[in-house]
C-alpha cells in the first residue's frame, strides 16, 4: 500500500464490500491512519459499524453488517497470528457483537488480497461467497440449507474441486437465527458469541469460501523472525500447560479450590468433576491434538467415541470439548458423564451454537425447574432436572431448530427472564444480555468491571482475570514494562489493581485487533517489535496498549449509539454475594465496592464519571477525533 | 512430618517437580516457600495457595501442621 513517502506495508490496502441484495461488490482503500490506530480485528470492526451501519439498526434486518476482520498480523507468519475476528450489530446483547476464532480461514482469506471482507444486505434465497484471489462469486446455497457443517464444508469442496478451501459457515442455528448461534470456521473452530451466526442467517449466507495465493508483503521480516524464534525457545516452559493438555486440564483443579461453576452458579463443588476434567479426557477419549496456522503450542482436542461404546457416539470431525464447554454442559448444568458432555459439544459445532450461550440458557431453565417457575404448560413438557443427560441433549435441539420451548430458549436468558418474570431475573446469569462465562468472579472480582464495561458484556477473554497476577510470573512481568507494582492479591482492589485492570484489559484488547492468541506467552515490546517490523512504522509499547484503549472506546462508542447508558453496566446479583461456607467463603467484591471500581476505572479509561462517555479530552488524546468527525461528544 | 514445618503439595506439573513428602519451614509466607521451592509457575499457569482446604492470600503465614496445595490456575480462554 503505498501511502506518502513510504509502503504501509502489513496490508493490501483494500477492504471488500459485498451487496448481498443488490449482487455488487465494491473495493475501499483506507487511509494508513485507519490501518496504524486500529491494526484490525475488534477496532476496525467498531469504527466500520459506526461508519457504515445506520443508527439503531435491527441486528437481524438486512442494514447490519457482517466483516471478517483479521488483524495486519495475519499472513505474517508470525506464530499465534493465525487468527480473525468477526463482528456486527448483535441481536443477542443490541450493543457490538465480535468474536476471534483460530484455525485456517483467516490465513486463506488474507491470501486473497483483502484486509476485511463487509457483508452489506440481505439475499432472497440462500447463497454462500466464493472469493479466490480478487475473484468474488455469489452463487446459490439451497442445497446447503438445512445440512450439518460437516457435510457443508465436504459439499463446497467437492462442488469447487478444490479440498483446500477454507469454509466459514453458519448451521442450523443461524439459519434459524437463534440469538446465540455460532459462525463455524473449519467445522470445529467457532467464532461463538453473542450471536455472530444469526446475523449471517438473516442474510440468507449460508457460508463464505475462501482460497487464496497471495504474499503478505512485510517490511522488515528479520524483526518478525526474532520474535517467532523467542517464541520457538520459550513455549515450551512458558505454555507448557497448554502443551500438555490445554484448558481441560483446569477444571479439577478449579473443584478443588471450590471455583468450578456448579448448577447455574449456585454452588461451588462437583464431586464428579474428576469425570469430565481434562486429565480424564485424556486417559480415556482423545485421539490426538490440534492447531491453528503457524501454531507450534497445538493446544486443541480432538475426541472419539465409536459407536460401538454406548449411546453417544462422537465423530473426531467435530474436534473436542475445551475448559468451557466442559463446565457449560457439565457441571454448570450437574452432568457428570463425559461422553454426554462430549457429546453436547459435538452437536453445537454440527448445528453451530456457542456453547457458553447454550449451556448458560439450560443452566438457567434447569434452575428455573428447581425453583417450580415452569410448568409443563409452559414449556410444552420441557422440564429439564439437573444432571439429565437427555434434557441437554434434547435442549441443544430444541434451541438449534426453535422446536416448542426451544424457540424462547433460543433469545437468551436475558429475554427468557423478563418473560417467565417471577424473580428469575435474579439468577438469569448474564451482563448485557450476554451469558457470562465459566469463571467464578467471586473468585476473580475484577472480572465484574471487565463485564460491566466491556465491549460484550458477559465475556471473559478481555476481563482481567486476578488470579493470574496474585502471584510472581510472566503476567506481573508483562505489566512491569508500563507500570512497575509487585504480584497483587486476588482482592486487592488499590491503585495498583486498577492500573493493573487497565493496562491489561487494553492490552486484551489490542490481542483481539492483531488478532493473536492469548496462549502464546507474548510481551507489550514484542508486539511493538512485529507491528513495526510488518508495517514500516515504528511502533512502542504505548502505541500497541493505545490501540487495545481505542478497541474498547470505539466499542463504547458503538454500544452508547445502539442505547446503553451507564445504568447497563451491571452485573448480576448472586456474584455480589459471597459464598456463606466451602473454600473462597466469604469473598465476594460485594456492591458498594463494585461501584466504587466501576467509577475509578471510568477515570482511568478516560470516560465520564457520571456517564461513562468516552471524554472529547480522551477521544482526542487516542486520535480518534480526526477518524470519526461525526461521533457526538457526550453521552445525551 | 517434623513439627514446625508444613507439608507442599503439587497439582498437575508442580506434582513431578515436588515429589512426594515435601515439606518446608513454617512462619514464612506462602509466596515465600513457593519461591524458595523454584515453583512459581506451573508450565506457565499461575499458581493459588490453598491451605487446609481453604484457598489463602499469598501472604498468608504458613503455620507449623499446615497442609500447603499449589493448584495451577486456569485464566481466560
Ligand atoms: S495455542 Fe491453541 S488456540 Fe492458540 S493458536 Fe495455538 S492451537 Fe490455536
Amino acid at each position: 500500500m503505498v501511502t506518502g513517502n513510504a509502503e504501509f506495508s502489513g496490508v493490501y490496502g483494500k477492504i471488500l464490500h459485498v451487496d448481498l441484495t443488490t449482487q455488487e461488490t465494491w473495493i475501499e482503500n483506507p487511509p494508513e491512519e485507519v490501518y496504524r490506530k486500529l491494526v484490525g480485528g475488534r477496532a476496525l470492526i467498531a469504527y466500520l459499524l459506526l461508519t457504515y451501519l445506520p443508527p439503531h439498526a435491527d441486528p437481524l434486518g438486512p442494514e447490519n453488517l457482517l466483516i471478517f476482520a483479521p488483524g495486519i498480523l495475519q499472513g505474517t507468519n508470525l506464530p499465534g497470528s493465525g487468527r480473525h475476528a468477526v463482528g456486527a450489530k448483535s441481536p443477542l446483547t443490541g450493543g457490538l457483537g465480535s468474536g476471534e476464532v483460530g484455525g485456517w480461514w483467516g490465513h486463506e482469506f488474507k491470501r486473497t488480497g483483502y484486509d476485511a471482507l463487509v457483508i452489506h444486505g440481505r439475499a432472497p434465497t440462500p447463497v454462500y461467497l466464493w472469493i479466490h484471489n480478487q475473484q468474488v462469486e455469489i452463487r446459490p446455497a439451497e442445497h446447503l440449507w438445512g445440512k450439518e457443517t460437516a457435510d457443508v464444508q465436504a459439499l463446497i469442496r467437492e462442488e469447487l474441486g478444490d479440498a483446500k478451501i477454507r469454509v466459514a459457515q453458519i448451521g442450523i442455528a443461524g439459519e434459524h437465527q437463534v440469538r446465540f448461534a455460532a459462525l463455524m470456521h473449519d467445522i470445529n473452530r467457532a467464532v461463538g458469541r453473542t450471536g455472530i451466526g444469526a446475523v449471517m442467517g438473516s442474510k440468507n449466507l449460508k457460508a463464505v469460501a475462501v482460497r487464496g495465493a497471495l504474499s503478505l508483503p512485510v517490511a522488515e521480516r528479520k524483526r518478525i523472525s526474532k520474535v517467532a524464534k523467542w517464541l520457538g525457545d520459550n513455549y515450551l516452559e512458558k505454555a507448557g500447560w497448554a502443551v500438555e493438555m490445554g484448558t481441560p486440564m483446569g477444571l479439577i483443579f478449579m473443584e478443588q479450590m471450590g471455583i468450578l461453576p456448579t448448577r447455574n452458579f449456585q454452588d461451588y463443588q462437583f464431586p464428579e468433576a474428576g469425570n469430565i476434567g481434562g486429565q480424564t479426557m485424556h486417559a480415556t477419549i482423545l485421539i490426538e491434538r490440534d492447531t491453528c496456522m503457524v501454531c507450534p503450542i497445538r493446544c486443541k482436542q480432538v475426541v472419539e467415541i465409536p459407536e460401538t461404546d454406548g449411546p453417544y457416539k462422537v465423530d473426531p470431525v467435530y474436534g473436542g470439548p475445551e475448559y468451557e464447554t466442559l463446565s457449560a454442559f457439565g457441571s454448570n448444568c450437574g452432568v457428570g458423564d463425559l461422553s454426554v458432555v462430549a457429546k453436547a459439544n459435538e452437536r453445537c459445532a454440527a448445528y453451530g451454537l456457542d456453547t457458553i450461550s447454550t449451556g448458560g440458557t439450560l443452566a438457567f431453565v434447569m434452575e428455573c425447574v428447581q425453583r417450580g417457575l415452569l410448568t409443563e404448560a409452559d414449556t410444552g413438557g420441557y422440564l429439564p432436572q439437573w444432571g439429565d443427560p437427555q434434557a441437554v441433549l434434547e435442549g441443544i435441539e430444541m434451541i438449534a431448530t426453535r422446536r416448542g420451548f426451544g424457540d424462547q430458549m433460543a433469545d437468551g436468558v436475558a429475554r427468557l427472564a423478563a418473560r417467565i418474570g417471577q424473580g428469575s431475573d435474579e439468577f438469569a446469569l448474564h451482563a448485557r444480555g450476554l451469558e457470562v462465562a465459566l469463571h467464578e468472579p467471586r473468585f476473580k472480582p475484577s472480572m465484574l468491571i471487565g463485564y460491566a464495561t466491556g465491549p460484550l458484556g458477559g465475556d471473559h477473554i478481555t476481563s482481567v482475570q486476578d488470579s493470574d497476577y496474585a502471584g510472581p510470573g510472566d503476567n506481573v512481568d508483562r505489566v512491569n514494562a508500563v507500570y512497575p507494582m509487585p504480584p497483587l492479591e486476588r482482592h486487592d482492589m488499590s491503585e495498583d489493581k486498577l492500573n493493573l485492570v487497565y493496562y491489561e484489559t487494553n492490552w486484551h484488547h489490542f490481542l483481539d485487533c492483531a488478532v493473536m492468541c492469548y496462549f502464546h506467552p507474548y510481551r507489550y515490546e514484542h508486539m511493538a517489535e512485529v507491528l513495526s517490523g510488518a508495517t514500516g512504522r515504528e511502533y512502542t509499547i504505548h502505541d500497541v496498549l493505545a490501540v487495545g484503549e481505542r478497541a474498547n472506546t470505539l466499542s463504547r462508542l458503538f454500544n452508547y449509539r445502539e442505547g446503553f447508558t451507564q445504568i447497563d453496566d451491571r452485573v448480576p446479583r448472586r456474584f455480589l454475594k459471597a459464598f456463606k461456607e466451602g473454600p473462597i467463603a466469604g469473598e465476594t467484591l460485594g456492591p458498594e465496592m463494585f461501584e466504587k471500581m466501576l467509577r475509578r476505572y471510568y477515570e482511568k479509561m478516560g470516560w465520564d464519571r457520571e456517564t461513562g462517555y468516552p471524554t472529547p479530552e480522551r477521544l482526542a488524546a487516542l486520535g480518534l477525533a480526526e477518524l470519526l468527525l461525526d461521533i457526538p461528544l457526550s453521552a445525551g | 512430618m517434623e513439627t514446625g514445618r508444613v507439608s507442599v503439595t503439587g497439582f498437575g506439573f508442580l506434582k513431578e517437580r515436588l515429589g512426594r513428602d515435601t515439606t518446608v519451614p513454617a512462619g514464612q509466607t506462602a509466596a515465600q516457600a513457593v519461591k524458595s521451592l523454584h515453583l512459581e509457575t506451573a508450565g506457565g499457569l499461575p499458581v493459588t495457595p490453598v491451605v487446609n482446604g481453604k484457598v489463602v492470600d499469598w501472604g498468608y503465614v504458613l503455620q507449623p501442621g499446615d497442609r500447603l496445595q499449589l493448584m495451577p490456575t486456569l485464566g481466560g480462554g
